[in-house]
């Protein structure tokens, strides 16, 4: 397996599961519902993406790892962390909107709060990825 | 990330100049094609030890390559 094919294995994984967290989320928000879908589904996904990517990792071998995960990946990586992390603090001050006018309650904040909050660094990824930058 | 750095480079010419693409200078150094294409297009900025290595494989040193804009 060469880097090009470890990247795409990457990718992939990681959209998938940010796609995956971003419908709990926001199946929480449409449906009412604090469970939208199976949870275990999200943690399933999250377990096999981190099994996956390794995996394939492992299998590429060092030298592949280490150009798919380049200065440029890592770095594009940690801008989706640190995106990712004012997306988590902005749906603080959402959600109590949210509550203050009785659109959701605690329950459902709760749920689709984590999931969203999980899905954002993923996401932003993708959009790196829809945009040749990963 | 997505801005001009202020950081001007010859790296396409001089990777022309040895006929090198993208994807075998990037081969040579241990990087992505996507990576040698963002330093070409002044995207993003490499680390020192990415910069010597693209001196090193282009036999030139890393001022031959990169220089602060004002002064390219």
């Amino acid at each position: 397996m060469n880097a090009r094919t470890l990247t795409m294995i990457r990718n992939t994984s990681f959209s998938l599961l940010g796609l995956i967290l971003l419908a709990y989320g926001l199946g929480v928000l449409v449906t009412g519902r604090t469970e939208p879908f199976p949870w275990w589904v999200t943690a399933v996904a999250g377990i096999a993406t981190a099994v996956v990517v390794t995996s394939a990792s492992l299998l590429a071998g060092r030298r592949a790892a280490a150009i798919t995960w380049d200065e440029l990946a890592l770095e594009e990586w940690k801008d989706c962390l640190r995106l990712g992390y004012w997306v988590a603090v902005w749906l603080y001050p959402l959600f109590a909107v949210l509550i203050g006018l009785s659109l959701v309650d605690l329950p459902q904040s709760f749920a689709a709060m984590g999931t969203l909050t999980a899905s954002a660094p993923f996401l932003l990824f993708l959009s790196k990825w829809l945009r040749g930058r990963v | 990330m997505g801005e001009k750095t202020g950081l001007a480079n010859r790296l396409r010419a001089l990777r022309n100049a040895r006929g090198l693409t993208q994807a075998q200078l990037a081969a040579q150094v241990g990087v992505s094609r996507k990576t040698i294409n963002t330093i070409e297009n002044r995207v993003f900025v490499p680390s020192t030890l990415l910069a010597l290595k693209l001196a090193r494989v282009l036999e030139v040193s890393v001022h031959d390559i990169f220089a602060l804009e004002e002064d390219g």
